[in-house]
């Protein structure tokens, strides 16, 4: 019964996912200026709030293991920063290719591009860095200290757009959208929320399998 | 006319971004899984 149910979650966050991009694809109405390339916005922008939420959970969770040692905040810190490494390369894949119709380049050194690029570089070190540390406890101790201080390049990346004003626009708000396109981008965005969400929860079984068998002696 | 007008480019860039979507959470969900049968 609880494998139906286990199931049925999973086909249903797909579905779901499924569901928010017929809708943002074939439902919300083309941009004024750019016509129906904008819709690339209903991926990226999701994929760059999972990221940011997912990097939230990672320092919270070190925290957590530098102040009480909790093996389970250990195990958050790692999958957060997994599931966020995974979103932030998607999230600058999509801009790529958002980029290059509306700015005419795949790429350019603009301040939130590259802010991103080395958020995407320090947490993918910072996997690297785990696997290179056999002691559970060692390992843990260093990531968490890693873990809170790439993280202070969060707040930079979600503010650079402000600081430094150049080719990447300012966070829209409801304010400077049609709200079909707000309720479009919302349903996006609770859809790829819900997919994280699983593919999270999966990571931390599979961190906790490790762990297990590294506590029982049998490698990681 | 010009009201019309749409850029021509755009809908390859949008399969390609939502193909690329899909692929990416596949292939991450599938590497867990990979991962994951062989920590069992």
């Amino acid at each position: 019964m609880a494998r139906i149910v286990k199931i049925l979650i999973r086909l249903g966050a797909v579905v779901f996912l499924a569901f928010a991009h017929y809708w943002a694809l074939r439902v919300a109405p083309p941009d004024r200026m750019m016509g129906d390339v904008y819709r690339i916005l209903f991926v990226h922008v999701p994929a760059a709030w999972g990221a940011m939420l997912f990097f939230t959970v990672s320092f919270f969770s070190s925290l957590v293991y530098l102040v009480r040692r909790k093996r389970t905040a250990d195990l958050w810190a790692e999958s957060g920063a997994e599931v966020g490494v995974v979103l932030t390369g998607l999230a600058l894949a999509l801009g790529s290719l958002w980029g290059r119709p509306v700015w005419g380049v795949w790429w350019t050194w603009d301040p939130r591009l590259t802010t991103t690029a080395l958020l995407f570089l320090m947490y993918l070190g910072y996997l690297i860095l785990r696997r290179q540390i056999p002691d559970p406890e060692k390992r843990g101790a260093i990531a968490a200290v890693v873990g809170v201080l790439i993280f202070l390049n969060v707040p930079i990346v979600y503010l650079s757009v402000k600081w430094w004003r150049s080719l990447h626009q300012v966070q829209s708000s409801p304010e400077t959208m049609e709200p079909s396109m707000i309720f479009s981008l919302r349903l996006c965005a609770a859809a790829l929320l819900s997919v994280s969400l699983l593919l999270f929860w999966e990571r931390l079984r599979l961190a906790r399998a490790r762990r297990e068998l590294e506590e029982r002696g049998e490698g990681g | 006319m010009i009201e019309s007008a749409r850029p021509v480019v755009g809908w390859g860039f949008v399969v390609a971004a939502y193909c690329l979507t899909w692929v990416v959470l596949g292939f991450y969900a599938a590497s867990i899984w990979l991962r994951g049968s062989r920590s069992r």
